[in-house]
């Protein structure tokens, strides 16, 4: 799942570990997150979404593989 | 993980390894001789030096509390710990077959029948949990 993180925080002048404090999860899982390594929980998802006051489809992209699965 | 929260591990380490040490080497000086007691001691005395220096780090740094729970309950973390357990259960099962087959090879009954208890017990174990945490999730 590709996502616009990093876009959207740089937006708001946000460093990651800021952000990180902000949403109570670890600089690395920032980091993680905009390099498209990890996929955060819903419970995440919506913690960034209503931080940056937007929809969870605003910055993660839902796409299907090749194969038809989701990712 | 916070470069902060590491040094905090890693001087926890290093202070419960100093803490037996000395509690040891007090115990010894002052002319016990009992083994259980001395161990006692080495652990009380860890403990004593663990709670001192957590006093002095949380002083020192009124942040890093907040900083050791939100490490402590990061989902990727956590991920990480899973796959990690999992990997080590892996690991460790493969060991204990292998010392299953070296106590075979070897005609040694005790090394391998130990062995073939400890990984049914680890597996057991394994199972128990898989099963404990599919209810509750």
């Amino acid at each position: 799942m590709k996502n616009r993180l990093e876009e959207i925080r740089k937006k708001h002048g946000l460093k990651q570990d800021e952000l990180a404090e902000i949403l109570e999860v670890s600089r690395q899982t920032i980091s993680s997150l905009e390099n498209g390594k990890y996929n955060p929980s819903i419970q995440l998802a919506f913690k960034i979404s209503r931080h940056f006051r937007m929809s969870i489809e605003e910055i993660f992209i839902y796409e299907e593989d090749e194969n038809g699965q989701k990712g | 993980m916070d470069r902060k929260v590491r040094k905090y591990y890693r001087n926890k380490l290093i202070i419960s390894f100093l803490g037996y040490f000395i509690g040891t080497v007090i115990f010894d000086l002052s002319g016990g001789e009992d083994a259980v007691l001395r161990f006692v001691t080495a652990i009380i005395t860890s403990g004593v030096l663990w709670l001192i220096s957590d006093f002095i780090e949380y002083k020192k740094n009124p942040g890093l509390k907040r900083k050791i729970r939100i490490e402590d309950k990061d989902e990727r973390t956590q991920l990480i710990q899973g796959k990690a357990g999992v990997f080590s259960f892996n690991v460790s099962v493969i060991t204990m077959l292998g010392v299953v087959v070296f106590g075979i090879a070897e005609d040694n009954p005790l090394i391998s029948y130990g062995a073939a208890v400890i990984v049914i017990f680890l597996i057991a174990v394994y199972w128990a949990a898989v099963h404990f945490w599919m209810k509750k999730v």
